[in-house]
């Protein structure tokens, strides 16, 4: 049998084609230039000593380039802000897509859109300026910031993503079941969670995975909460610096081609990696968020 | 132009859904093409205008010919495509006005000069039987118009290609008594113009406008054959099984 | 039957006790940036240039509101063909194949790269390799790296929604796709392409971390050349906060940010509308 399922090649399509790849190979070089930047740094090194190193002090002499204390401030503010705003935002999809009157909803959804529409320098600006005072004032603290607070505003900015695609995820599961369901005379609550959680499961999955992905990546609030200390924090509630606070802290005074910024592009790399891991755990677990039930 | 399809197997995805089918449409004639849901005849129809190979996976083996020109023969599917037209089952007014539904294929086929053009508008209207309801408002939106001025719209369009064949997928499933009258009739005007073939799962219909019926299930040419024959004298059981909802 | 009744209305509660309080949440962000920053904002405030020593402590927010611009403008100029042109090939040339699912990724990828990541690679490339320094331009550039995969994905969504029987009537008339696309399907998913370029402004407008380290400075003159470095709202946000200069300029400089991608973001949303009315 002859496959005749080629596209058209005209003129035109592969001058898109050119254009499509070449600028999907931006992706790769963003891969190869943290690599390229960073490559002597972990060639004089090694990966152990610099994902496991709790020393960072790259301009003494010799440099010490230690992550750990910046990875773990990462997970621990990411981490914290997911188990904060999956449940919450998760019962928020629930009531939104189930439950709502009407009325609230039409007010709760606009808003949910300005929310993802804020840049997060404003969220790490009001958090600093409202939150962490709050915590000074009411705890007597000397000062309020902590990778805590950073997971507190960063639950309120992943709040509006996970919600979202969280509500197109059950709204995804078919009618029918719930007509079924409800027809043998069990409570809505009943029906929501036996039912409609386990059939949207891929779909809340894709959210939770969305979220970690924003929480890791989020530099300016977590720069202007975490505290920005650079050792291993001990708990929740101690400072820390993220890898990407960081970056943004110390790029402008790292000159080109020292230790120093071979270093940072390591802590690029590696943030790199764990977001570019992540999403295509979202991609292989065979969620695509819509697109391809559109295509079909 | 008489067409001619020959041991002519189609399929999406490994799923194959005609099977080696022989057949030969009549120059100038409206061929029908009568079968069960499901029969293949709408892939049949795409296959012959090549539209069916923008779906997924769709692979194909035997030789359709238009005249003495081989369908498959161009990497380039839209030679044929203009050659052989296509209306399909839901009328589609492309979102121009209706005048330029009906130029859209001249226009692009490099016709540049606008009396001609106004000239071909007027001309393909009036063989689709549409000219006299929408001459005073060519310029509005095509989707103005109902379902059934929308599907003669589409033929006037597929009309302007200046095609040798025109396929018809049930252009009138959709459409109320009226429409699907002014449509057979136009379909009876066209036929000594070009050849027609019209798919259709209505027998009423294949009765009133066929003069060659093919019977078509599970991918197979069951019979074929003049209307009078088919419908008199049909010589296979499963076509008289399927004739038999008429008699 | 009693236990069940109970858990029910645990459940009920927890539901309506999220969904008010996250639109508490909700309400009291935007509250709070409306009644803090309200008293700031005035036509002064959007007219003139921050002054004072240290600067910003008095003044206003003209020269970051004129560089934000900037680097919106040259962000849109880089990423918006390429963006487009990668959709259109997504929907209308690259169907079944592999070549497509893998640009696909790529750009799902691609909009997962934390953003200070980007300015590190923007930085390297651009501030470092091509030797631009820190200025408009390397930032504009980088920002336009940012909003790429934005572009391209609500491009194609806007041609993937056009009616997929347009398309497969005009090519049964035997036209080829360009000219299918640019008579029909261009004209359709307009309206949803140009909110897909407002959204990607307003998410250049709004983003800190790569102009941080690519373009951004504390104070610039406004001369708009390519190759000096700018001041822009966010980061003069950051930077009136971070040092202590004016908490109230602060708040006005935020709402000023949230109001310009408010106006954004609404006219996007009402583009969308037109086309769902339209269709």
């Amino acid at each position: 049998m002859i496959r005749k399922n080629r596209p058209l090649r005209e003129p035109f399509g592969v001058f898109c084609l050119v254009i499509a790849v070449g600028a999907t190979l931006t992706l790769l070089a963003v891969v190869l230039f943290m690599l390229r930047e960073s490559l002597p740094v972990w060639q004089a090194y090694g990966l152990s000593a610099i994902i496991a190193g709790t020393d960072w002090s790259p301009l003494t002499d010799p440099p010490r380039i230690g992550l750990a204390p910046m990875i773990c401030s990462t997970l621990w503010v990411a981490l914290g802000a997911l188990v904060l705003s999956v449940p919450l935002g998760f019962c928020g999809a629930i009531f939104l897509a189930e439950f709502a009157p009407a009325g609230l909803a039409a007010i709760l959804r606009p808003v949910l859109h300005i929310l993802t529409g804020i840049p997060s320098v404003v969220y790490g600006f009001l958090g600093a300026a409202v939150l962490v005072k709050f915590f000074e004032v009411t705890f007597d603290l000397a000062s309020g910031e902590s990778l805590f607070c950073a997971s507190l505003v960063l639950t309120v900015m992943v709040l509006p993503y996970i919600v979202v695609t969280g509500e197109a995820a059950l709204r995804a599961v078919p009618p029918e079941y719930r007509q079924a369901a409800l027809a043998l005379g069990v409570s809505k609550q009943y029906m929501t969670i036996k039912v409609l959680l386990p059939l949207a499961k891929k779909g809340l999955l894709g959210a939770f995975i969305l979220a970690f992905g924003r929480a890791t990546g989020e530099t300016m609030a977590v720069l202007m909460l975490a505290g920005n200390t650079l050792i291993l924090p001990s708990s929740w509630f101690s400072r820390g610096e993220p890898l990407s606070a960081l970056i943004a802290l110390e790029l402008g005074t790292a000159s080109a081609g020292s230790t120093h910024y071979q270093a940072l592009f390591a802590a690029g790399l590696v943030l790199l990696v764990f977001v570019l891991s992540i999403n295509l755990l979202l991609h292989f677990s065979g969620n695509h968020t819509g697109v391809r039930r559109r295509e079909g | 132009m008489a067409l001619y399809v020959k041991n002519f197997s189609a399929g999406f995805a490994g799923h194959q859904i005609l099977k080696t089918v022989t057949l030969r449409f009549k120059k100038n004639q409206i061929n029908v093409i009568v079968g069960p849901s499901g029969c293949g005849k709408t892939t049949l129809l795409k296959s012959i205008n090549r539209t069916a190979e923008m779906e997924k996976g769709f692979s194909f083996s035997g030789e359709i010919r238009l005249g003495k020109e081989n369908v498959y023969a161009n990497q380039d599917p839209s030679v044929i495509r203009r050659k052989i037209g296509l209306v399909f089952q839901t009328p589609v007014a492309l979102p121009l006005s209706i005048k330029e539904n009906v130029l859209f294929g001249p226009r692009y086929f490099g016709c540049r000069d606008k009396p001609k053009l106004a000239t071909v508008a007027e001309h393909c209207l009036q063989r689709a039987g549409l000219w006299a309801e929408v001459k005073d408002k060519l310029d509005l939106p095509a989707r103005t118009l109902s379902g059934g001025q929308k599907q003669r719209l589409a033929i006037a369009r597929a009309l302007a290609a200046e095609p040798e064949v025109l396929l018809l997928d049930e252009p009138c499933s959709s459409l109320d008594p009226a429409s699907t009258k002014l449509i057979e009739a136009l379909l009876l005007d066209l036929a000594g113009q070009l050849t027609i073939v019209l798919v259709t799962h209505n027998l009423f219909q294949a009765n009133r406008v066929a003069h060659e019926v093919i019977f078509l299930m599970d991918g197979q040419v069951i019979e074929s054959g003049s209307r009078d024959q088919m419908f008199s004298h049909p010589e296979q059981a499963e076509t008289k099984a399927f004739f038999s909802g008429l008699l | 039957m009693n236990w069940r009744h109970g858990q029910d209305r645990l459940w009920l509660a927890a539901f309506w006790g999220a969904g008010l309080l996250i639109l508490l949440i909700l309400g009291s962000i935007l509250s709070c940036l409306l009644i803090k920053g309200g008293p700031a904002l005035s036509l002064d405030f959007l007219t003139t240039g921050p002054k004072g020593t240290p600067l910003g402590i008095s003044g206003g927010i003209l020269p970051c509101l004129k560089g934000t611009i900037s680097l919106m403008a040259i962000a849109l100029t880089a990423a918006a063909f390429p963006g487009i042109v990668t959709a259109v090939y997504l929907v209308e040339f690259g169907e079944h194949s592999r070549l497509k699912n893998i640009i696909n990724l790529t750009v799902q990828c691609m909009a997962g790269i934390p953003s200070i990541v980007t300015g590190l690679f923007g930085y390297a490339l651009f501030v470092v390799y091509s030797g631009f320094g820190i200025s408009l331009l390397a930032g504009g550039l980088s920002l336009g790296i940012m909003v790429f995969p934005v572009i391209v994905v609500t491009a194609r969504d806007a041609l993937l929604g056009v009616n997929p029987l347009y398309r497969l009537t005009g090519l049964s008339l035997g036209v080829s796709r360009r000219y299918l696309l640019v008579r029909v399907i261009l004209p359709q998913a307009l309206p949803g392409i140009l909110s897909g370029l407002l959204l990607a402004a307003g998410y250049a407008a709004g983003a800190t971390a790569p102009i941080m380290v690519t373009a951004a400075a504390i104070s610039a003159g406004s001369s708009g050349n390519l190759f000096t470095p700018v001041m822009a709202l966010p980061y003069h946000l950051y930077i009136l906060f971070s040092q202590h200069i004016s908490l109230e300029n602060a708040y006005g400089t935020a709402l000023v940010l949230v109001l310009l991608l408010l106006l954004l973001n609404t006219t996007a949303l009402w583009l969308r509308r037109i086309k769902e009315k339209g269709a």
